[in-house]
């Protein structure tokens, strides 16, 4: 086991200290591959109103489903209720009838 | 709408671009960057491995410096801001890398753990893979703060600015860190 004191450790240290690494070449040219990466993060992190522009054909057709279901089932409601009606008033005139009322 | 065309000089001052850039300016951007990038690699630099994750780090980096340039209120240089950013950019990046200490191999090192002309005989340049092997053994934050403290010559006062850490918490830090590195240096740091 060897004991490295204070000292022999601040003195390698500074010898690393001293080596600095010479200019990446990675800063040539930084700037565009910068410039890229943000413009990629941008088309990827796209605004919610452009995707509600992409949703409005699917909005429009189910807006127009929905009225389509629910006027047919108005008009079958509709016919119901006129049958219903009608077929109540028969009722009552035959039992006027046989009652003689 | 982002815009290639700047009104702004690249001579302008930091503030200017900033605001520049918040307005959708892409080459107010590009100044600031070209005007920083430099310290950003200096930095980066001594967390990274290989000249890719240096760029990947680097390009990082100014990523969250964009991300957050409306919330630069002048208070401090911009130079300050963005250190701050770069520092705990740098920190996460360590802190991802906890489980994965890649470093040197040790067999391409001009030393062994517990050699004891360790500061003697080697030059320069391998007393710094020697130490940069040695920091790469160690906890995320002791690496962050030996960094800071024993090879970028930041005060005590300064890495807590750039770390959000106190001044007590950093010399404790910084204190541990060193033991590690010794410990691990002096080749005890499994006995």
């Amino acid at each position: 086991m060897n004991n490295l004191s204070d000292d022999c450790l601040d003195r390698l240290l500074a010898k690393a200290r001293g080596d600095l690494r010479k200019d990446s070449l990675r800063e040539d040219g930084f700037e565009g591959r910068l410039m890229t990466r943000l413009r990629e993060n941008r088309r990827q992190e796209s605004p919610w109103y452009l995707w509600a522009w992409r949703a409005v054909p699917l909005l429009s057709a189910m807006i127009i489903m929905l009225v389509t279901v629910s006027g047919v089932q108005n008009s079958a409601l509709g016919s119901d209720l006129s049958h219903a009606l009608t077929g109540g008033y028969e009722e009552s005139v035959l039992v006027s009838y046989y009652t003689g009322e | 709408m982002q815009s290639d065309k700047s009104s702004l000089s690249p001579d302008c001052d930091d503030e200017e671009l900033v605001k520049g850039a918040v307005g959708g300016d892409d080459s107010a951007f590009t100044a600031l960057v070209t005007r920083y990038k430099h310290r950003v690699f200096r930095l980066a630099a001594r967390f990274t491995r290989s000249e890719h994750e240096l760029d990947d780090l680097s390009q990082e980096i100014f990523l969250k410096v964009y991300e957050n340039l409306k919330q630069f209120r002048g208070d401090a240089p911009f130079e300050h801001w963005l250190s701050r950013i770069a520092v705990r950019t740098c920190y996460d990046a360590l802190r991802r890398q906890r489980h994965d200490k890649r470093t040197i191999p040790l067999d391409e090192l001009a030393w062994e753990p517990g050699d004891k002309r360790i500061d003697d005989r080697l030059s320069a340049a391998e007393a710094r893979s020697v130490v940069m092997w040695g920091i790469g053994q160690l906890k995320a934050e002791e690496r962050l703060v030996i960094t800071l403290m024993e090879l970028e010559e930041n005060s005590v006062k300064e890495i807590a600015g750039l770390t959000g850490w106190t001044e007590v918490n950093v010399k404790v830090r910084a204190w541990r860190a060193r033991k590690a590195l010794k410990r691990i240096l002096e080749g005890t740091e499994h006995e």
